[in-house]
């Protein structure tokens, strides 16, 4: 499918570089070892600065719908698709696609793995999850 | 509280031809003051939610200038669902501290008739409840993100969709004795089941369809409205609470913030949930009424949807719950949303909703809210 593109200069734009590097890497609090989700430059808690900490890539389908009418004329064709929320071994929880599987035997609680595609934005990739 | 919704106006829902959203704002704010005894140089305060098929930088002053009046407070709110809600709060705020004496509310939209709903729905799904950023690259529609939720209450608590389904008939059933409703044709089981799937495990039948409507009212204070030719409500208590502005964001996926909302309003009005004779509650997706009976705790967590399938809250039951059809029925007018809730309650306290009246209603809860679950305003309104 396609995916628009992020915006740039904003707080997770180095999520999405570090995405069309292979890498999944979100923003985090090394003294109050949490996850600053939705990005922020500087822990919510604390006030200290967030770091960017590499995820394994691997999770758990924590929710999903089958889309079958898209709004974005763009997807129309990509009908039916999946967007989900999957939580990451590490413990963060991000809003994704689960792709390249039939979407009628998605089952909450199971195991996905990470992959990246590309966006509208040469510069931003989106990681999206598999059926591990 | 001291202040009384003097009058309202509300419209047939559906499309509309051949007619601007201004002229429509002007006409439910002539209902409302006629309704009041009111005139429109009376207008000391006007409120709005600012349309989407029409746009201003204020859009209060612009419908200010298009009413040729000048009132001292032309503001207009984004608040999402609870704006009605809101703007009788702050219609409170300037009444009791004296800024005004006469508030006009008004909320409409024009999504068929003026943009389009294929327009509307993509608009909403880029600059609506959804994250630019984090959300939008993955290309949800709004019905998906209620699914989300659907699907985690289904997997969480056992959620079915036949008890989302009764969510939908049961509304249907009201929307059928309202003269202004605009789905009131007959709906059963088995064509809900066969309705296509939007956002499984949404159906179209799950989600209220956007709809050209709205409604206005007028807010005085008590003292006045009782030597004004109207039949005035009292608002007992009014109540907001916010969880978070995308789903993203949420700690949680079926529990969100609603409950201080409605506690904050009983705390008002000095009541607790037994004395509420019927609920006007925010229902955009049949998840969406199950999901928010159970944050304001009016159904036990998890037991929402089994509650409705046994007629929990039809006509006839201690709380009988959206008789005028809700969002699912009596129509979703987009920016205009919620407005309903706030006129049911009105008529059902007044005790002129006819056929769909429910027996000795003397205190009404219409709530609303706004984007995924995020925030919630709720409006206690009594006799007077």
């Amino acid at each position: 499918m396609i995916h628009s593109a992020p915006r740039q200069g904003r707080e997770s734009t180095p999520v999405w570089q570090a995405a069309k590097e292979g890498r999944l890497e979100l923003p985090y609090c090394p003294a109050c070892g949490k996850f600053e989700w939705p990005a922020r430059r500087t822990c919510s808690t604390c006030g200290g600065e967030t770091v960017m900490k590499q995820c394994a890539g691997t999770g758990t389908l924590l929710t999903f719908s089958v889309i079958h009418r898209a709004v974005n004329p763009e997807l129309a064709s990509a009908t039916p698709y999946v967007v989900a929320f999957v939580v990451l071994d590490e413990g963060a929880r991000i809003f994704t696609n689960i792709v390249d599987c039939d979407p009628a035997t998605l089952k909450c609680g199971q195991p996905v793995r990470c992959r990246f595609e590309e966006t509208k934005d040469p510069d931003l990739w989106v990681p999206v999850f598999t059926p591990a | 509280m001291t202040v009384a919704i003097a009058g309202i106006g509300e419209l047939p829902h559906g499309k509309s031809v051949g007619q601007t959203a201004m002229e429509r704002h002007e006409q439910l704010i002539k209902l409302a003051l006629d309704d009041a005894g009111l005139k429109l140089s009376d207008v000391d305060a006007i409120l709005t939610v600012a349309p989407r098929a029409d746009s201003y930088l204020i859009h209060a002053t612009a419908v200010a200038e298009y009413l040729k009046i000048r009132p001292a407070i032309a503001f207009t709110l984004e608040a999402g669902g609870p704006g009605p809600m809101a703007m009788v709060e702050m219609a409170r705020g300037y009444i009791e501290g004296g800024s005004a004496k006469t508030v006009v509310i008004v909320a409409a939209d024009m999504p068929l008739g003026g943009l389009t709903q294929n327009a509307y729905i993509h608009t909403l799904s880029e600059v609506g409840p959804v994250h630019p950023d984090l959300e939008v690259p993955f290309g949800p529609s709004v019905p998906s993100m209620f699914a989300l939720v659907a699907r985690h209450h289904m997997y969480r608590y056992g959620l079915t969709q036949a008890q989302m389904g009764a969510v939908a008939l049961q509304g249907r059933r009201g929307a059928q004795l309202h003269p202004n409703a605009m789905m009131r044709k007959p709906l059963t089981m088995e064509e809900y089941e066969q309705s296509p799937w939007i956002a499984a495990p949404l159906k179209r039948l799950d989600c209220a369809p956007v709809c050209d409507g709205g409604g206005a009212a007028v807010i005085t204070s008590l003292e006045r409205a009782k030597d004004l030719p109207c039949k005035p409500v009292k608002v007992l208590g009014t109540g907001f609470s916010m969880g978070h502005m995308h789903l993203s964001a949420s700690p949680d996926l079926t529990d969100f913030n609603g409950g201080p909302s409605l506690d904050r309003a009983l705390a008002a009005a000095k009541l607790d949930r037994s004395a509420i004779d019927v609920g006007l509650i925010y229902d955009c997706f049949t998840i969406a009424m199950l999901i928010n009976m159970e944050d304001l705790g009016l159904a036990p967590r998890g037991e929402a949807g089994r509650a409705f399938a046994s007629g929990a809250f039809a006509p006839g039951t201690k709380l009988p719950i959206n008789p005028h059809g809700g969002l699912l029925s009596h129509g979703h007018p987009a920016r205009g949303a919620g407005f309903g809730n706030l006129v049911e309650g009105v008529v059902q306290v007044r005790g002129e909703a006819g056929e769909r009246q429910v027996p000795n209603a003397k205190i009404a809860l219409a709530h609303g809210m706004g984007a995924v679950f995020a925030t919630h305003g709720c409006l206690l309104l009594g006799a007077a």
